[in-house]
């Protein structure tokens, strides 16, 4: 059966609770309770195999998250995520600013709303946001698929290098930097597959596809 | 006082100790440097000097060679991990990691690192930024995450270009940074540099920081250089611009190469070609070095790197008395 671990945050230190949550055996689910707003909580390696945090986090949550499910029952500040190396992320709140900059590996899904910069310079991982986002989603993406639910802010896709970005709904202004492109079979498994992670059910043919113009050129 | 290019240093002079019977004192100074991360970990600086930024010691075909060098004369070195790859592990007597703004951060680099610089400015444009995913009042919780994902006992240090202002170095205090790195890719040690270091020694101290590392990648070239630099506020000072004459040149093939081609270049090259009479005239430089670090600080009195301060220099100049608050010759 697998262990469950409590850990309550109220009055520790942010490395008083990744000593702790380090400690955790493998295979088992760590269960962060009590704190609020902590920041910096939920990254780097540890054993145990799920992480449910049960509180608001603030900023820099899940950084260099690698391997872990991390699930936050509350909203994040921003750039959670940020060098994210694999393993998922699902954040119940909203998000901040940043969310999943310079991702590489794994997966983020917000199920509220992402600020500003959502996916800057992502490089390998897969973001969703169920709801609104900010401006400049997908700044300077270089790789990797960044999913929006519910339409995007200004300037979508500025410098954008590279990667592919999914939007429903309205997209306030595309940048020049980004082009929309013919939505593909492959490209509708895709998000059919991501949003079946987070529990939705969709053949992703009502999502626009936007790609970088430099895409081929060298 | 208008200073020439090389002529700051020359400005300052060490205050020697009453004589002592030759080798008596060299054998109590040590070079050795330990400071407690205000995080928590301790740190063991193997020597006041480091390697920083030399690729013609970096490219492949001497990595191996200049491993062996740097342990042996107990100096640290800055190198991504994947460079460490093939090294023997503790090769080097201290890796430090290193990031930039703007970009991507490795988690194998900084798990497996001695400690870790976050420098703010980005690689390629020389900008001054602080790391893009965070500003000053972050800048606490991104030193966290960091640390955190490092294991928790990575010493954490901030670097800066030449020219940063007391605010920036007293927000990264204020955040709690482990040590803070200056760098300049200048040709010569000029006043800026020394402002450069009192400005962080002064925001050290208004904050009860006494014994405080920061590592100085400035363009020193002599080991009096060095000893003048860690006298002024470094506590480590790079090797790069002493050993920019010595170094073999670049003889690695191109990344498209194929193995057979730099197999070939290897085989074809005598027994003591010029890149290996180049890497004996570096390891016998920074041994030069290292005995003359010593040998100095006996001289001066002093028997650690931790009790060389400002206090053992003397100046001619008055600018610079004024701003180290050191006495005229």
């Amino acid at each position: 059966m697998e262990e469950v671990v409590t850990i309550d945050c109220a009055n520790l230190s942010v490395l008083e609770i990744a000593s702790q949550v380090r400690q955790a055996q493998p295979e088992s689910t760590v269960k962060l309770i009590g704190g609020s707003k902590v920041a910096s909580v939920g990254g780097g390696t540890f054993s145990a195999d799920k992480l449910i945090v049960d509180f608001p986090l603030g900023d820099f949550a899940a950084m260099l998250g690698n391997g872990t499910f991390t699930e936050i029952n509350g909203s994040v500040g921003e750039a959670c995520g940020c060098s994210l190396a694999s393993g998922s992320v699902i954040i119940r709140g909203g998000a901040g600013a940043q969310l999943a900059v310079h991702a590489r590996g794994g997966f983020v899904a917000v199920l509220g709303k992402a600020g500003d910069f959502c996916g800057q310079g992502l490089d390998g991982a897969d973001v969703f946001v169920r709801s609104i986002v900010g401006n400049k989603a997908g700044y300077c993406m270089a790789k990797g698929t960044l999913l929006l639910g519910n339409g995007a802010g200004e300037e979508l896709g500025a410098r954008m290098r590279g990667g592919v970005i999914y939007v429903r709904g309205d997209v306030g202004s595309l940048s020049k930097d980004a082009k929309k492109v013919r939505l593909k079979d492959a490209d509708t498994m895709r998000i059919s597959l991501l949003l079946a992670r987070v529990g939705i059910k969709s053949d992703g043919k009502d999502f626009k596809a936007y790609r970088s113009r430099m895409e081929g050129k060298s | 006082m208008i200073y020439s290019e090389s002529g700051v240093l020359d400005e300052l002079f060490f205050h020697h100790a009453p004589m002592r019977r030759a080798g008596e004192a060299s054998s109590e100074v040590t070079l050795q440097h330990e400071i407690t991360a205000r995080s928590g970990g301790g740190l063991i600086l193997p020597g006041p000097l480091m390697l920083v930024n030399c690729p013609a010691l970096e490219q492949s075909s001497v990595w191996m060679n200049s491993c062996a060098i740097m342990h042996q004369q107990q100096i640290a070195v800055f190198a991504p991990h994947e460079k460490m790859a093939g090294v023997q592990e503790g090769s080097t007597p201290m890796r430090i990691a290193q990031t930039f703004a703007g970009e991507p951060i490795d988690l194998e680099d900084i798990v497996t690192a001695d400690a870790i610089v976050v420098n703010c400015w980005q690689r390629k444009t020389r900008n001054s930024r602080w790391p893009s995913e965070a500003d000053a009042r972050q800048l606490g919780s991104y030193l966290d995450a960091i640390r955190v994902a490092s294991g928790g006992s990575v010493p954490v240090g901030v670097g800066f270009q030449v020219g940063v202002c007391e605010q920036d170095v007293a927000s990264a205090i204020d955040a709690g940074v482990d040590f803070i790195s200056v760098v300049s890719d200048e040709r010569f040690v000029s006043i800026q540099h020394v402002v450069a270091l009192r400005k962080v020694r002064a925001a050290c101290l208004r904050a009860g920081l006494q014994d405080f590392v920061v590592l100085a990648t400035l363009p020193a070239v002599t080991a009096e250089e060095m000893l003048k630099l860690v006298a002024v506020g470094a506590s480590m000072v790079s090797v790069d611009a002493m050993l920019a004459p010595y170094v073999p040149a670049i003889t690695d093939v191109g990344p498209r190469s194929s193995g057979l081609e730099s197999a070939l270049l290897h085989a074809l090259e005598p027994q003591d070609g010029p890149v290996e009479i180049a890497m004996q005239r570096v390891a016998q430089e920074l041994g030069n070095c290292t005995e003359r670090l010593i040998d100095r600080m006996a001289e001066i009195g002093v028997n650690s790197l931790a009790s060389l301060t400002e206090k053992n220099l003397r100046t001619s100049s008055t600018t610079l008395s004024k701003l180290l608050g050191i006495e005229m010759l």
